[in-house]
């Protein structure tokens, strides 16, 4: 009798690289570096259209961003309500101290805010005095620059 | 009579896995080419921020491509750079307008560099502002501001 004999099995290691190196790229290129992104949302102030005739409106409070020295660190301002401070979290406290509470509030939160950006702040800072204004409560603010133009 | 003798072809498994592999790899560069919209850049990251999650709904992204101490290098949307000048701005409310016109309930989402001078941020604003306008909107057109998402 014949006693087959069986070859020995062995992996294929170059075929083997070839696929292990195309999973990496595939995950490589699957998988996403960059930061997630969230957004503030806004409404435009509706500039072009005529006002109506008899509608009383609410005049913005305004925030003002000017430059300073640095320009990733301006100066905040409360036109008319606050006093102007390099801090966003002072801008924060006086935010919402001027909202204040229900009922016995200086401002509503739907009051409208304005915030306007000198146009050599850097753009962080306008974000932070953005984010500033909706951390105190405030739901309708919008941006735009110093001249209003 | 000499008996035919039949040939068994049997693929190659590895080399039927590499292509596999190779299509899924191509299918997955082809599919993030629609994202090539959002140009690399670092986004504002207030902190605690009162943002919200972005919206599923189609947004018109607007670029603006950092340059050189805070100075852009232009507005870029739909893969299109537009010159940070006056005439680059009315082409880009032109191409704006034409997004809006094609799809109201499109926003308009502004992407715009940590540094970058806020005068440089801000036009598009105005331009989309114009933008809506020139489409014929009822409704104001919503502006997202895109800022890095808080982990």
């Amino acid at each position: 009798m014949r006693v087959a004999r069986s070859a020995p099995l062995g992996l294929n290691i170059a075929s083997m690289i070839d696929v292990v190196f195309l999973l990496l790229m595939y995950f490589m290129i699957a998988t996403d570096f960059s930061p997630a992104e969230d957004t503030f949302r806004m409404d435009l102030p509706d500039r072009l259209a005529g006002s109506e005739a008899f509608s009383l409106q609410d005049h913005p409070l305004e925030i003002e961003v000017l430059a300073a020295g640095d320009r990733s660190r301006p100066i905040f301002n409360i036109a008319r309500w606050g006093t102007p401070t390099g801090s966003v979290e002072t801008l924060v406290s006086q935010l919402a101290s001027l909202r204040g509470a229900e009922g016995q509030a200086m401002f509503t939160s739907d009051h409208p805010v304005d915030i306007l950006v000198s146009p050599s702040v850097a753009w962080a800072s306008a974000v932070d005095a953005f984010n500033a204004a909706l951390r105190a409560g405030f739901t309708h603010v919008r941006l735009d620059d110093r001249s209003g133009s | 009579m000499r008996s035919q003798v039949r040939h068994i072809t049997v693929p190659g498994i590895t080399s039927l896995v590499d292509v596999v592999f190779l299509l899924i790899v191509f299918f997955v560069l082809v599919s993030r080419v629609v994202d090539m919209d959002r140009v690399r850049m670092d986004l504002p990251a207030p902190h605690p921020a009162a943002t919200m999650p972005q919206p599923e709904r189609p947004a018109a992204v607007v670029n603006v491509i950092p340059g050189a101490s805070g100075r852009s290098k232009g507005y870029r949307l739909d893969g299109q750079i537009y010159a940070p000048d006056p005439v680059g701005e009315a082409a880009l409310q032109a191409a704006l307008a034409a997004h809006l016109r094609n799809n109201a309930l499109t926003s308009v989402a502004i992407r715009a560099d940590r540094e970058a001078r806020s005068g440089q941020v801000l036009p598009v604003i105005e331009v989309a502002r114009r933008a809506a306008a020139a489409a014929g909107l009822t409704t104001p057109v919503r502006v997202e501001l895109a800022v890095e998402a808080t982990q």
